[in-house]
């Protein structure tokens, strides 16, 4: 009998909209994106970027130390001595479809060059484009070299 | 007698030090400047071990093992002094192994692992040393370099060099070259393997790879007759770079500079990258099926007895066995490896390259003779045997026509001009047939008669000595690899096998080719087929093919200035129907000789087998895979014999070729022969005013080191000629003036002029190391100088 008038008077469903009806009044927690993003860490793991010196020399020496690391054979590098005897890379191709963003590469790396950014938006237009080169991950990373020293100087703080 | 080493009995003989123990016992002992192949020095300290009873850690590499007594490597006290020895080392070492090319395989690095403390207290400046060149092979970085001396201990010991030392004490150590010069060592190279830290690296290698991404594959040196076993390591098919493959019976742990450098030659400009055929008098890349139509085509058109094939003594020995093999099938007896022999006087000789002893053996010898052997730069190996041996005292001799530099010193040597080379082993002959008279086991041995007629008396006291030397029980003769171009060749074989028999020495025919006992056997020969058998036509040898004007002419991997008669050779090409060329790489000017050119794998690219001077077979496998369109030389001529009408399973696979070869070969009695030839005695030269000597630099004489281009930084082609002070006066050259023309037939060429009193009277020396110089003619042949 209980039951009959509980099921007459759609008590559950009344139920259920009181849990609407006072989140409501709730602070929200889902963000409007594109609008509205969520906060990162400055430890995020997002898209690569090779760093420079203030001076505008590179820093990647070429030692091939993430291109061993990496566990998904994402990074290729070919090396040469450049004119003034140091060794700099030729070529330097992650490639985006096989990297697992794993930030092996960045712990391995002696001379902080290969970091991983905040960017986690982006997207490719061609059939290769997922294979960044050299000059793009330089690119990335004269963009955003504020932004990575801000997040190396949060990182190592906390240690 | 027994010790014990961390409390395991190890057995050991008198005299052994506690280091030699332990390795043979698997403990492990950090050491640096221990190094097995060379004396003890005891400096780094490294190997520090306790021995119990003596409060003082001992020094493992130097400490004689004594009878019952108790070490421990790991101890307290030895772990300590190990790991501050290893502090001290890291003072003044830069923390740059991601730089470094020895990162990764550096003895330093895993030492620092194992040993060293995890953070430094060290915060004072650091030491940094000046870096200079010494030679085009080796990159310096004496900052990283820890004074262990293994270098220094290495050229005084092994290459004898003498210019290379520690300078200054203490904190300003440094070692280094004496003068501002390059190292001259023809094995320089392996200063850069056993330099424990990244101090020595390669030059050619240098900064273009690291040592985790190679791949390594045993392979056999291509370049001498030694047959040197070294590693090929390889980073994306291309060869990296190449270290010694530890053989004590052969090489040790050395290798030449020529084997560890030549791979640079790979990729050179000249690769044939793609079938070429001439069409329409063009040259053009063609696919591989077409190039073989046009072959097929071709050879429908030419005599088969008026061809001829010539194959390279460095080509393996599958390759030698299959081209023979494809040319019989299709009656073209004319084949020949002996291209750079000059004259061919005695068909039937059954002489080849082969040592009477294991190249091991040649350190216990008590006397060597050689003779006209530019030894310490042709066959660097053998030469650092003989070095060996001459450090226990061994007597060695020399007969030269010029005044080579050995990295040993000669009891008596006997500067002959080339001419004079037979009658000087005649001579020797004539005192050794008055000295063994009365030998009783020699009465069975009958002198030709034509030696007897040259007999004249003698008059030079140094033969004397040399043949008394000789006579010395357990001796060794070697005959050089330069005389191939000496039109007595063959005579002086003779001459030498007779000399062996009177003083019951060995002997050995030196060659610079790395297959030249394998060409042989695999009847790569007019008148020997495989198994070295006889066959019934008899075909022409490499002068008379090339003199006669053949139609059709077949050249596998050689350059066409590997050849004696290079001028005959171009003239007899340009004259014949169609050329054919098995070819790893051409010049552009020898390309317009050749109808069809097909890409052959170089050595690196291909498996094979090289049979070397004591007769050892030594297989290897493929190192990368061929580059471009380039195939391995036993499927081109295994798809040559399908394409000539051969019924050929195709799953045959490189295995079945030797193991095919491997069976016709088994039963030969090649190298048990040991005839000596009869003496004729038309085969003398004639003596002209001014000869020729002087052959091919040791990093010119094939076609690969010719294209290696750091080695040719070595001995760059300075272009100059060599006479002696009194031969220039005879013929009025003019002293001041530093240049001269030569002459040789029609061809002049101006070059340096280098007044050089170890050149013999009436030689002019030239070394051959560009194509001007093979232009210019022959080597032993007359020549004349004039003023500019």
């Amino acid at each position: 009998m209980k039951n009959y008038f509980k099921s007459f008077f759609l008590y559950e469903l009344l139920l259920g909209m009181k849990v609407t009806f006072l989140n409501m009044f709730k602070k929200k927690i889902t963000l409007r994106y594109p609008e509205e993003k969520a906060p990162q860490s400055p430890r995020f793991r997002g898209l690569h970027a090779l760093r420079r010196y203030p001076s505008g020399e590179e820093r990647c020496i070429g030692c091939k130390l993430c291109e061993a690391v990496c566990p998904a054979l994402a990074i290729t590098i070919d090396t040469e001595e450049r004119n003034d005897g140091t060794r700099r890379t030729t070529k330097y191709d992650i490639d985006l479809f096989k990297c697992i963003f794993c930030g092996f590469c960045e712990e391995a790396c002696p001379v902080d060059a290969i970091v991983e950014t905040r960017i986690f938006e982006y997207h490719f237009e061609e059939r290769g484009d997922n294979i960044l080169k050299k000059g793009d991950l330089l690119k990335i990373g004269d963009k955003y070299e504020n932004e990575i020293l801000m997040d190396q100087a949060a990182k190592s703080q906390r240690n | 007698m027994k010790i014990k080493i961390n409390n395991k009995e190890c057995s050991f003989n008198k005299g052994e030090t506690i280091i030699q123990v332990a390795d043979r016992n698997s403990i492990h002992i950090p050491r640096f400047c221990y190094h097995e192949k060379l004396s003890i020095a005891a400096n780094c300290r490294m190997c520090l071990v306790e021995q119990v009873g003596i409060s003082k850690p001992q020094p493992a590499c130097s400490t004689p093992a004594m009878e019952d007594q108790e070490y421990f490597t790991k101890s307290e006290l030895a772990s300590k002094s190990q790991k501050n020895t290893m502090e001290f080392l890291l003072i003044n070492h830069p923390l740059d192994c991601p730089v470094c090319d020895q990162g990764g395989m550096c003895e330093l690095q895993d030492q620092a692992l194992m040993h060293g403390r995890v953070k430094s207290r060290y915060d004072q400046e650091k030491r940094v040393v000046e870096d200079y060149k010494i030679g085009p092979l080796i990159k310096t970085n004496m900052t990283r370099c820890i004074h262990c001396t293994r270098c220094v201990r290495y050229g005084e010991e092994i290459a004898g060099i003498k210019e290379f030392g520690a300078i200054g004490r203490g904190e300003n150590m440094e070692i280094r070259t004496y003068l501002t010069s390059a190292i001259n060592s023809p094995m320089s190279g392996n200063m850069i393997d056993i330099c424990p830290v990244g101090a020595l690296n390669a030059a050619p290698s240098h900064m273009k790879g690291r040592t985790w991404e190679l791949e390594e594959v045993k392979h056999i040196s291509p370049h001498d007759c030694v047959g040197s076993n070294m590693n090929i390591h390889i980073l994306d098919n291309n060869v990296f770079r190449v270290v010694p493959h530890e053989n004590d019976k052969i090489n040790e742990v050395w290798i030449s500079d020529r084997d560890r450098f030549s791979y640079e030659a790979l990729n050179h400009n000249e690769r044939i990258k793609r079938p070429i055929a001439k069409i329409n008098g063009r040259h053009v890349e063609v696919e591989w099926d077409q190039a073989f139509d046009i072959i097929k085509e071709s050879f429908s058109k030419i005599k088969f007895n008026k061809s001829a094939g010539f194959i390279s003594a460095n080509s393996t020995f599958e390759e030698q066995y299959l081209f023979q093999k494809w040319l019989r099938e299709n009656n073209i007896n004319n084949i020949d490896h002996r291209v750079s022999q000059n004259k061919f006087s005695n068909q039937n000789e059954n002489f080849y390259p082969k040592l009477d002893i294991s190249i091991k053996e040649i350190e216990r010898i008590n006397s060597i003779l050689l003779i006209d052997s530019d030894i310490t730069n042709e066959q660097p190996i053998l030469s650092h045997k003989i070095r060996k041996a001459f450090l226990n005292k061994a007597k060695i001799n020399s007969i030269y026509t010029y005044n080579y530099k050995y990295n040993f010193d000669t009891n008596n040597s006997l500067l002959v001009n080339p001419n004079s080379l037979v009658e000087t082993l005649i001579d020797i002959i004539e005192y050794l047939t008055v000295i063994t008279v009365n030998d009783k086991t020699l009465q069975n041995f009958n002198l030709p008669n034509g030696i007897k007629k040259k007999f004249k008396g003698l008059t030079n006291k140094k033969i004397i000595d040399i043949s008394n030397d000789l006579l010395i029980s357990n001796s060794l003769i070697l005959l050089g690899s330069n005389l191939v171009n000496h039109q007595d060749f063959e005579l002086c074989k003779v001459l030498t096998n007779i000399i062996s028999i009177l003083t019951k020495s060995k002997k050995g025919f030196l060659n610079n080719s790395c297959n030249e006992a394998g060409a042989r056997i695999a009847g790569c020969l007019p008148n020997k087929s495989a198994g070295f058998l006889d066959v019934k036509n008899i075909g022409l040898n490499a002068s008379d093919s090339i003199n006669e004007g053949m139609e059709c002419y077949m050249i596998y991997n050689l350059d066409l200035i590997d050849f004696y008669h290079y001028s005959e050779l171009k003239k007899s090409l340009s004259n014949a129907k169609f050329v054919l060329g098995f070819q790893s790489f051409v010049t552009e000017e020898d390309k317009n000789y050749y109808d069809v050119i097909l890409p052959l794998a170089t050595v690196f690219e291909s498996p094979g087998t090289f049979i070397n001077i004591e007769g050892q077979w030594q297989s290897f496998a493929q190192g990368c895979k061929p580059h471009f369109m380039s195939k391995e030389g036993w499927k081109i001529l295994t798809k040559l014999r399908a394409e000539f009408g051969k019924n050929i399973s195709d799953s045959l696979d490189y295995i079945d070729i030797l193991n095919e070869a491997d069976s016709v070969i088994r039963d030969s009695k090649f190298f048990e022969n040991n005839e000596y030839s009869d003496f004729k005695e038309d085969s003398f030269s004639s003596a002209a005013p001014l000869i020729r000597c002087g052959g091919s630099s040791s990093y010119y004489i094939d076609n690969i080191v010719r294209r290696a281009p750091s080695l040719n930084k070595v001995s760059p082609n300075n272009n100059s000629v060599s006479v002696n002070k009194k031969t220039l006066e005879q013929n009025n050259i003019d002293l001041s003036k530093n240049k001269v023309i030569v002459k040789q037939g029609e061809n002049t060429l101006l070059a340096k002029l280098i007044i050089d009193d170890n050149v013999s009277d009436n030689c002019v020396y030239i070394i051959n190391s560009s194509k001007e110089h093979y232009d210019l003619g022959k080597q032993f042949q007359p020549i004349i100088i004039e003023n500019v």
